[in-house]
């Protein structure tokens, strides 16, 4: 099945120019991984940057460069083994349960204090209201979500920005694990969100 | 003094192949040349120190050499290859440079490839296409354009630097790149 919700063209044009930080690029490459009809996009807008490389004013080189390079290929090393997925590319930390059947992994923090992390969700969970300081990525590995009267499933990208509030819900059947990149920690709209916030760290 | 080459009339993605079947160093040198210097300037766009931005030419021309059996005339031209390489190679190094915060992540965006392949000419001819409305794009939309790809700025920036409105520098950035990304057909 391939996904029906996909990142924006300004996403996808910041993903192809390396422009994302990479938390976010990450949840990107997760989605594409999915995705046959964003891959191509990408696909375009990095012919669009060849393209542009080829129009760029050459710069002089050192003159001993091409020299060094040349003696250098004999030594290069074989090409490493073929890419794994996104997920196995990211070093997470252990899960940190949050109730049963519910857990979170991180993999720390980026330059801005952006976070990347896993969140598994056990079927039927209905998660704290909560809105968002910056933007958030999304993207479903397993399972599937309500939110805002829109269906999220696996493969499925989302992107939300500070103006909205949300309340995700797990959809009824099988457990949610989904790929989030945040600018900033949550905002949470309840007394309890507060505290489960203060325990997580999210 | 070899007569350097340009892009346009030399088939680059018949020098990959060369590459990729028999090791042809002079095929490895000639693409060198084209590449090479365009690279690092794409890189000194992004802030790279001319010393750093040598070291990661040559690095991204290496990668080229060793993954040369990997590339695809059918999925990618050279240069869309080439510059993903350079792409990724800029945000790796500057990933580890920033990385004291110990960011537990290596991501290797993967390079250039379509899911629906095209002929080598199909290819071939979408470049062509390109460069040429690269050269007739408007100069207000070639200026975000390339701010955009080769500068690293948040959209905000290049607006302040322009000192336009974010709105606009937003709609030129959008008309530019679906007149240029509308070049490239429809793939999927």
């Amino acid at each position: 099945m391939t996904p029906t919700r996909h990142p924006s063209d300004a996403v996808l044009a910041d993903y192809a120019s390396g422009a994302l930080r990479s938390a976010f690029s990450a949840v990107v490459a997760a989605h594409l991984e999915h995705c046959p009809h964003c891959r191509d996009e990408v696909a375009a807008l990095e012919a669009v940057g060849g393209a542009l490389l080829e129009t760029l004013p050459e710069s002089g080189l050192a003159a001993e460069g091409l020299e060094r390079v040349m003696a250098a290929l004999d030594e290069a090393e074989a090409p490493a083994a073929p890419a794994q997925s996104t997920i196995e590319r990211i070093a997470f930390g252990r899960e940190r349960f949050l109730a049963p059947s519910m857990g979170i992994r991180k993999a720390g923090s980026g330059a801005d204090g952006e976070l990347l992390y896993l969140l598994r969700l056990p079927s039927g969970q209905k998660t704290l209201p909560h809105g968002h300081l910056g933007v958030e990525f999304t993207t479903v590995l397993k399972g599937a979500y309500n939110d805002n009267g829109a269906l999220y499933r696996a493969g499925d990208f989302c992107e939300m920005d500070s103006a909205a509030d949300h309340q995700p819900h797990v959809v009824v059947g099988e457990e949610c694990v989904c790929l989030i990149a945040s600018e900033r920690p949550m905002r949470m709209t309840t007394r309890v969100g507060w505290l489960v916030q203060a325990l997580t760290g999210v | 003094m070899p007569v350097r080459p340009s892009e346009e009339d030399v088939d680059t993605a018949g020098l990959m192949a060369l590459i990729a079947s028999s090791q042809d160093r002079s095929a490895f040198r000639t693409l060198f040349m084209i590449f090479a210097p365009r690279v690092k300037t794409y890189l000194i766009r992004h802030g790279a120190p001319a010393e750093k931005a040598e070291e990661l030419a040559q690095e991204t021309m290496l990668t080229l050499w060793r993954k040369a059996t990997y590339f695809d005339p059918q999925r990618a031209s050279v240069g869309a290859w080439v510059f993903t390489i350079a792409r990724n190679l800029r945000i790796d190094s500057l990933r580890r440079e920033r990385s004291a915060v110990a960011y537990a992540l290596t991501v290797h965006e993967p390079e250039a490839s379509t899911v629906t392949p095209q002929t080598e000419s199909e290819i071939a001819q979408t470049q062509v296409r390109l460069r040429s409305a690269i050269s007739t794009l408007p100069p207000e939309q070639l200026e975000v354009v390339q701010l955009s790809f080769f500068e690293d700025k948040p959209h905000a920036e290049i607006a302040q630097q322009l000192s336009l409105p974010l709105g606009t520098v937003k709609s030129r950035l959008r008309l530019a790149l679906a007149r240029l990304r509308g070049l490239v057909g429809d793939l999927a």
